[in-house]
């Protein structure tokens, strides 16, 4: 770890007295940057099973990162340290170690952008490409090689790409997993032809091309069949014949999508079509059907109104650079499907959360913001907000290829679909309304009604059918009362009731502001209803923090329960847990 | 400007089209196992005999033909190599190419066929086309991996000399019921070896009487010696000729302790008390040996 950390050091000091040739590259640049670091310091808790040999007798977990960016006029540079020392609870403990995942330099000359390193890319809306990172999943997938984007003319950007992707901690070597190319094209079409300069509609379209090359393993899997056999005197004795096969597996694997997106007035629509070649991995249980998807939004907006429609439709899309890599976290995704659901900022709507199902999902989203003027008969003297949202993720219709081979079998085409077919199975379901309304300049209210289906064998365990099927009813009133104009107090009730899975709960959070520096809150999430009493359990936490301009610091102590964190339809598995975490932020 | 976008698009095209590689696989799969395996075969009486080997081991794939003159001297001297060395060699032969085809001719003493798929397959793989010939480990040995009987004894030494990387414990139970011989493998590395390793195991029969051609009367009846005793002739492989990988990835760790099980039906026209199971652990880049074990089967 420490060499390949001094190599990235040396080539990045390497690279700089180059352009110190060339260019004054020290006298007016600027270094930015920001930091995060969290501990956690856990203790024994016997109500949720937690002992020091449960933890491994682990009783400190720290993530933290540093970003540090050096920018000069077209040329920047930058690194970001990591540590994971030990990785806290619910990070995969792959990533126990320090070190520089992420440095890049980057120089832009006319209309040439080059980028050397690592760096984060995105082809239209993901679907056949996008390397991102969210540090609260524990997500990277960034690609360490060469980027390079060229626009030859006004309205046309062309992107290329090779490099591998992030893996943990370990380097790329003896190809342990795929190389990653890409090409993306967009083309502004008002910026490019001068007849259509004027034009109120705007159009883009686009399109890309994105192939991973891997080294595939000889992988095999066997089959059984029985059969009796008769002997010359009669007797019978039983056999099973069991056939190994080998797959034969693509080294390369392609993909392409295009794209187009019309903006006139206050409309907005996007469509993205993908289609990917066969791609025998362990997500899809090695079945060699082509992949494809859709992804399609409308929206509009005008003064108080705004709506959003958006649909999806993914067959078979889980696109790695690694074909044996599955299971969570997520690692080494090529690409990223958008998700379909709204995210929520209360606790308990987030309880039941939605999980983007790579190997078919269709899905619908519809969403309404409307904004009740001020001083009418319902808006009251300063308005009123109301936000309907309503989002569907179902199963996609897939029928055996033959009466003999059952759907999603190894080492077949795995299943007959039509295109935007629509299965039986619903995985998740979330249809919300909120309503926002400052009642004078004291007192602020939001009410908020959640009604959630989620299929909890299908989005936690990837069993696909509907014997663990939660109904959630989910209410939510945040209030908030301003003393003065440093003094402030929020409070959120929110109650989950659901006869499934943990049954109901309560929560209840105070938080007092003393503007702009300190906060302190005290909050409870109780599972009241949970049919087993002893898990009955009170999720305390009493928080404080305080701001310093870009500094922020903060304590928190109490309770972790357990489920699915998501962002984007990704999810990191949450166990349950007690301690002390301390928060430090910084940037400048 | 019209020009300049139409170049573009067509740049941008022909550009995706060739970073968009992707190969189409018309036939996912390939057979490359297939065992029969006795249900309830507790309720069956069977004969157990084992071999444990911990100390360097050497195999001797000897190439040969009944129509190979030559042949004979270095079989016979190949196995009092193995007697000198106290077993430490392991041999058997493979009839592959020209020398070992079966005439057509019914009144031929030749018409006998121990070719066998797999020798057929070493046969063409290391390009073995002169007989007698050996591969020693499957190593390079003078700069060429097959090795001619002057060179058979410096070859084996040079091999034995190597420090012990791997042992096997071979255990065969045979069914006679069923003909059926239920092979369990365990081999554990002892030492870290990089790379991906196979295991391979093999099925030779022993004294079979057929004639073979020869050409020194001091070691046999000569040119045809009609009652000629082949001994541990290759007569298949039983997980593959490359077999399978110890792990999942073909990687294995140092003092871990890799189990295999087959279960194989023996040939009714072979003798199955004269039948051998020779197991041996092969580099898949390098395809040298690390070790070999051979077990009888016992059927009484």
């Amino acid at each position: 770890m420490k060499k390949i950390i001094l190599i990235n050091l040396l080539l990045i000091l390497a690279i700089i007295p180059v352009f110190t040739f060339s260019q004054d590259i020290l006298s007016g640049g600027k270094v930015t940057g920001n930091v995060q670091i969290d501990g956690q310091f856990y203790s024994e808790d016997s109500k949720l099973g937690i002992s020091d040999s449960s933890l491994n007798y682990k009783k400190f977990g720290m993530n933290g990162f540093a970003n540090f960016i050096y920018t000069n006029g077209d040329f920047s540079a930058g690194m970001r340290a990591e540590g994971f020392l030990n990785p806290m609870l619910g990070f995969d403990p792959r990533y126990e170690g320090y070190g520089v995942p992420y440095w890049f330099a980057k120089y832009k000359t006319g209309s040439l952008e080059m980028t050397a390193g690592h760096f984060y890319e995105q082809f239209g809306s993901g679907l056949v490409l996008r390397s991102w990172e969210e540090w609260t999943l524990g997500y990277d997938n960034n690609i360490y090689g060469f980027n390079v984007h060229f626009s030859p003319i006004k309205g046309v950007m062309l992107k290329g790409l090779v490099g591998t992707q992030r893996y943990f901690w370990e380097p790329y070597e003896n190809s342990n997993r795929g190389i990653v190319r890409g090409f993306d094209g967009d083309f502004y079409l008002n910026d490019m032809f001068e007849s259509l300069a004027e034009s109120k509609t705007k159009i883009d379209l686009g399109g890309s091309f994105v192939s991973r090359y891997e080294k595939v393993p000889n992988l095999t899997f066997s089959r059984d069949s029985a059969y009796i056999q008769i002997n010359e005197l009669g007797d019978t004795s039983e056999w099973i014949q069991r056939t190994t096969y080998q797959y034969d597996l693509p080294y390369n694997v392609g993909s392409w999508a295009a794209r187009a997106n019309i903006a006139s007035g206050g409309f907005n629509f996007y469509l993205e079509y993908a289609q990917k070649g066969n791609d025998p991995n362990a997500t899809n249980n090695y079945i060699y059907k082509k992949g494809s998807a859709v992804y399609s939004t409308l929206s509009y907006s005008t003064k108080g109104l705004g709506l959003f429609l958006a649909t999806k439709w993914i067959d078979n899309m889980s696109y790695k650079s690694k074909l044996t890599e599955s299971g969570n976290p997520p690692m080494l995704d090529i690409n990223y499907l958008p998700a379909i659901t709204k995210e929520q900022p209360y606790s308990m709507a987030t309880v039941y959360p939605y999980a983007t199902k790579q190997n078919g999902e269709f899905g619908v989203q519809a969403q309404v913001a409307y904004n009740i003027p001020k001083n009418s008969a319902v808006g009251g003297k300063y308005g009123t907000n109301l936000t309907f949202n309503y989002s569907l993720a179902k199963s996609i219709q897939k029928d055996p290829i033959s009466a003999d081979i059952p759907v999603d079998s190894s080492g077949t085409e795995g299943y007959k679909t039509n295109f935007f077919s629509i299965g039986d199975l619903t995985y998740y379901q979330d249809f919300n309304v909120m309503a926002e309304k400052k009642f004078n300049s004291k007192v602020k209210a939001k009410l908020a009604y959640f009604n959630q289906t989620y299929n909890k064998n299908v989005i936690e365990d990837d069993i696909f059918d509907e014997e663990e099927m939660v109904h959630a009813n989910i209410g939510v009133l945040d209030l908030t009362y301003k003393f003065d104009a440093k003094n402030s107090l929020r409070m959120e009730l929110q109650g989950l009731f659901t006869k499934e899975d943990k049954g109901d709960w309560a929560a209840l959070m105070l938080e007092y502001n003393v503007s702009p520096s300190w906060f302190f809150s005290v909050q409870d999430e109780f599972n009241y209803g949970n049919p087993v009493s002893t898990d009955q359990i009170h999720y305390y936490n009493f928080s404080l923090g305080y701001n310093e301009g870009s500094n922020r610091i903060s304590l928190r102590y109490g309770r972790q329960r357990e489920g699915l964190l998501c962002v984007g339809g990704v999810c990191r598995y949450v166990p349950a847990s007690t301690g002390l975490t301390i928060t430090l932020t910084s940037s400048f | 400007m019209k020009y300049r976008i139409q170049i573009i698009l067509l740049i941008s095209v022909l550009s995706g089209f060739v970073w968009m590689a992707c190969d189409k696989i018309d036939q996912p799969l390939v057979i490359v196992d297939q065992q029969n395996i006795p249900v309830n075969i507790s309720d069956t009486v069977y004969f157990v005999d084992s071999v444990v080997v911990t100390e360097k081991q050497v195999l001797l794939e000897d190439f040969t033909g009944h129509l190979c003159v030559n042949c004979p001297e270095a079989a016979i001297m190949a196995h009092e190599l193995a007697a000198s060395l106290d077993h430490k060699l392991i041999i058997y032969s493979v009839h592959a190419g020209y020398y070992a085809t079966p005439d057509p001719n019914p009144a031929s003493l030749y018409t006998d066929d121990l070719t066998s798929e797999t020798g057929e397959a070493l046969y063409a793989d290391f390009q073995v086309f002169v007989n007698p010939n050996a591969l020693i480990d499957r190593v390079k040995h003078g700069g060429a991996v097959q090795v001619n009987p002057d060179n058979w004894q410096t070859a084996v030494n040079s091999e034995l000399e190597k420090p012990n990387t791997a042992n096997i414990s071979l255990i065969n139970a045979y069914y006679p019921n069923l003909n059926t011989v239920r092979i369990q493998v365990k081999s554990k590395f002892t030492t870290p070896l990089e790379g991906k390793f196979r295991l391979c195991v093999y099925i030779a029969e022993d004294s079979i009487v057929s004639p073979q051609k020869n050409n020194n009367p001091a070691v046999g009846p000569s040119p045809d010696w009609e009652d000629y005793i082949h001994r541990n002739v290759l007569r298949g492989a039983i997980n593959t000729t490359y077999g399978e990988y110890f792990s999942a990835d073909g990687t294995i760790a140092a003092n871990e302790i890799y189990p295999k099980e087959y279960f194989y039906e023996i040939n009714p026209n072979w003798v199955a008390n004269h039948c051998n199971i020779v197991a041996f652990l092969l580099n898949e880049e390098t395809k040298e040996i690390h070790q070999v074990a051979e077990c009888e089967i016992k059927t009484e």
